[in-house]
């Protein structure tokens, strides 16, 4: 159900404290959906295979007016804002914030790992949040496989490797006898570069780089159309980063599927991705291409966590000066709210309507320069 | 220049091991190393390198199987501390002339006890203050690592700070001792981007305030540029090449400094897949013979195979353990990354908008 958003916008007499203008209580009696979730129905009757493509044809995620929030007692917390991302068909999107941004929430929502409040999200258009019954719940785990932070804990101790890669497998029978399923896993650990005598050893006699790889091996074998993979060099040494990173990038080429990569780092973020949104307090403060990104930052949340990213250079280092990013020195008010503005094709800002006009400015001027 | 240099820690010959299942295995192999006074000295290495066990023999914090060769020195200010044993011996040393920083802040604070006890616990321990004395000294002590409101937060406890300051709390402990050596054994590997460029240039602000000797562990290079003055990096339990920051980056000399600084993203393009260091790490459980790195060397010689490398010297401060230097060593084209590692810095400086260093023109 999307949101009308002309109810939404707050009068001075409602809310004087411009500070807290954004933030939507629970318990107003429009936002009463959110805690009115239990006994729904499904949305929309869709008895479609999830990979039929519905509606536009480039769009293979997207999510609108998602609010995701924990609750602890009866107080409800929402972390992600209103949040509105459309990811492309065999991109890689890599998602930058700080810790507690939002980052990994947003990506485990589209895994259902995390019920949304309010909002959607849909697969190939197919509505893949809220209550969708349980056989497409299923459906939706073969098509879409999350690769996580560390290695060490997201794989099970007391399960051998052969288990762990083959488990989508057996859940779903993706295979037609014993025989093609050993074929199956001993060709993805090879793919990954272990060796099918690893199968019968238990994660902890592996090292974190070939754990990261294990990781990679049994997402990869269902075969998924997007991988979430939240953080998934973080945990890891610098050497051995560099493996991993190609590993998914092959993975991406070879069978053209969509990639979420989800980091905190932006120069990993550079390397890899195609397109960069980045995430501040669970909203999305800039989206635009990844060269274009690091060419004209616009949000000073982005300029802050450039100005952070190490450089391995003695000279360009000492000289560095960081900036820090104070969410309150844009001075927002109530009669000129932020939003998510598209300031140049493709190239979208979080500001209100003075900014807005600033950030056009910049870059007309950076048109006029090149001329 | 270096000679001039007051020697705060002399490490001559260490030798460490562990006893394990009744076998010996040696992990750090016959090291030798000088750190001067006021300097920041980075060790870069691989996880299980043996850079973190390096240093807690400095602090005498090895775990209880852990032994140092007899043969090895370890001097600070020119009094032998590898042959300390007991608490009391280290008392004098450990945690008041040098502490350490680790890396995960919310395993080295106790989830217990409030902020302000633990800081305050070491300024009486140590400096014998009163409790007033010693919470007034707290605050200040907070306010130096920049938490806003130390009066407030110091009855906090380490769960209600994020992880940024929780660094920040235990760089404050360390502080509280005004030690003459400060081991950061990776401090900001758990922290986020922004939040490891700040904690760093803290350290780096207040080294000059109180002038103490920094030693930085970490296993990424791309962090100790801003920092480091001078960069050892280990592999296999051995220093492969120490020098200043400007050496190891602008002429590295190891084939191991060459994979490390083309193996960072920083550095790589889009279009091609970075360069990574193939195999893993040498395992301590077999005597290693010959050059650690060579398995894993593309550069390596039949030499590597059989004996290992002496130290040689390329200039004033700049050594590397590696065949490739010897007189009779054919001459190697170097990676291509490494031949236009001062462009693609460039680049990537020019990239993110930063000054450019004037290093190449001098």
């Amino acid at each position: 159900m999307m949101k009308n958003k002309e109810e939404k916008v707050v009068t001075p007499e409602e809310n004087t404290n411009t500070r807290y203008i954004d933030i939507q209580s629970p318990y107003k009696p429009e936002n009463a959906h959110h805690n009115n979730k239990k006994g729904a129905k499904y949305k929309e009757e869709d008895n479609e295979p999830l990979s039929t493509i519905k509606g536009k044809e480039n769009d293979i995620i997207t999510l609108s007016h998602v609010d995701i929030g924990f609750k602890r007692g009866t107080d409800l917390r929402v972390v992600v804002k209103d949040f509105n991302l459309t990811i492309n068909r065999g991109e890689i999107f890599g998602l930058v914030g700080e810790s507690g941004s939002g980052k990994t929430t947003v990506g485990r929502s589209i895994m259902r790992i995390v019920p949304v409040l309010d909002g959607e999200i849909r697969y190939n258009g197919h509505l893949i949040s809220g209550n969708i019954g349980r056989a497409r719940e299923r459906e939706l785990k073969t098509k879409i496989q999350m690769i996580f932070q560390d290695p060490s804990a997201s794989l099970n101790d007391r399960a051998n490797v052969d288990y762990i890669v083959s488990e989508g497998l057996r859940a779903f029978h993706l295979y037609e006898n014993e025989e093609d399923r050993m074929e199956k896993v001993d060709q993805m650990m090879k793919r990954v570069g272990l060796r099918p005598e690893h199968l019968r050893r238990y994660p902890h006699e592996f090292s974190g780089g070939q754990r990261q790889r294990i990781g990679i091996a049994r997402c990869m074998v269902m075969n998924p159309e997007v991988i979430i993979a939240d953080e998934p060099i973080s945990a890891l040494d610098v050497s051995i980063r560099a493996q991993v990173l190609n590993l998914i990038k092959e993975f991406q080429k070879e069978s053209n599927m969509t990639v979420i990569f989800i980091a905190h780092d932006l120069s990993v973020v550079k390397y890899i991705s195609d397109r960069i949104g980045v995430i501040y307090g669970g909203r999305l403060v800039e989206l635009t291409t990844a060269n274009r990104l690091f060419e004209m930052p616009l949000h000073p949340y982005t300029k802050s966590l450039l100005s952070a990213v190490p450089i391995p250079d003695p000279q360009v280092e000492r000289k560095k000066k960081i900036i820090s990013y104070n969410p309150f020195a844009h001075g927002y008010k109530w009669d000129d709210v932020p939003d998510f503005y598209e300031v140049e094709p493709g190239h979208y800002v979080r500001c209100n309507k003075k900014e807005l006009a600033q950030y056009k400015a910049i870059i007309a001027n950076e048109g006029k320069e090149a001329k | 220049m270096a000679e001039e240099r007051e020697k705060i820690l002399e490490v001559k010959n260490l030798s460490v091991g562990f006893l394990s299942h009744g076998k010996k295995m040696h992990v750090i192999r016959d090291v030798s190393l000088d750190v001067y006074k006021g300097e920041t000295l980075a060790i870069v290495g691989e996880s299980g390198s043996g850079k973190s066990v390096f240093t807690k023999t400095f602090t005498g914090m090895l775990d209880a199987n852990g032994f140092i060769d007899p043969k090895s020195s370890i001097k600070f200010h020119g009094e032998e501390i590898s042959k300390k044993k007991t608490t009391k011996e280290w008392a004098g040393i450990r945690g008041k002339r040098i502490a350490t920083i680790f890396q995960d802040p919310m395993t080295s604070l106790n989830p217990l006890l409030t902020i302000g006890y633990q800081i305050m616990e070491v300024l009486r321990l140590h400096h014998g203050l009163s409790k007033q004395e010693a919470k007034e000294e707290a605050i200040n002590l907070l306010r130096k690592v920049r938490i806003p409101e130390p009066e407030k937060r110091i009855k906090d406890y380490p769960f209600q700070y994020s992880g940024g300051m929780r660094q920040r709390v235990v760089i404050a402990i360390a502080l509280a001792c005004r030690p003459e050596i400060l081991i950061c054994d990776e401090p900001t590997t758990a922290l986020d981007v922004t939040v490891q460029a700040q904690i760093l240039q803290l350290i780096k602000e207040l080294q000059q305030e109180y002038n103490w000797t920094t030693i930085f562990i970490t296993h990424d290079l791309g962090v100790v540029a801003n920092i480091a003055d001078r960069i050892a990096v280990m592999y296999g339990g051995q220093i492969v090449e120490y020098g200043t920051a400007e050496d190891i980056f602008y002429e590295p000399a190891h084939p191991y400094t060459w994979a490390l600084l083309s193996s960072l993203p920083q550095l790589g393009s889009k279009d091609e897949p970075l360069v990574y260091i193939k195999g893993n790490p040498p395992s301590f459980n077999t005597e290693i013979i010959g050059d650690a790195f060579a398995i894993r060397n593309e550069y390596a010689m039949k030499i590597d195979y059989v004996m290992d490398p002496p130290m040689f010297q390329i200039s004033d401060t700049h050594y590397a353990k590696t065949w490739l230097l010897d007189k009779n060593a054919p001459k190697v084209e170097k990676p291509l990354i490494i031949q236009n590692l001062r462009a693609r810095m460039k680049q990537a400086a020019k990239d993110l908008k930063r000054e450019v260093g004037d290093y190449d023109e001098k």
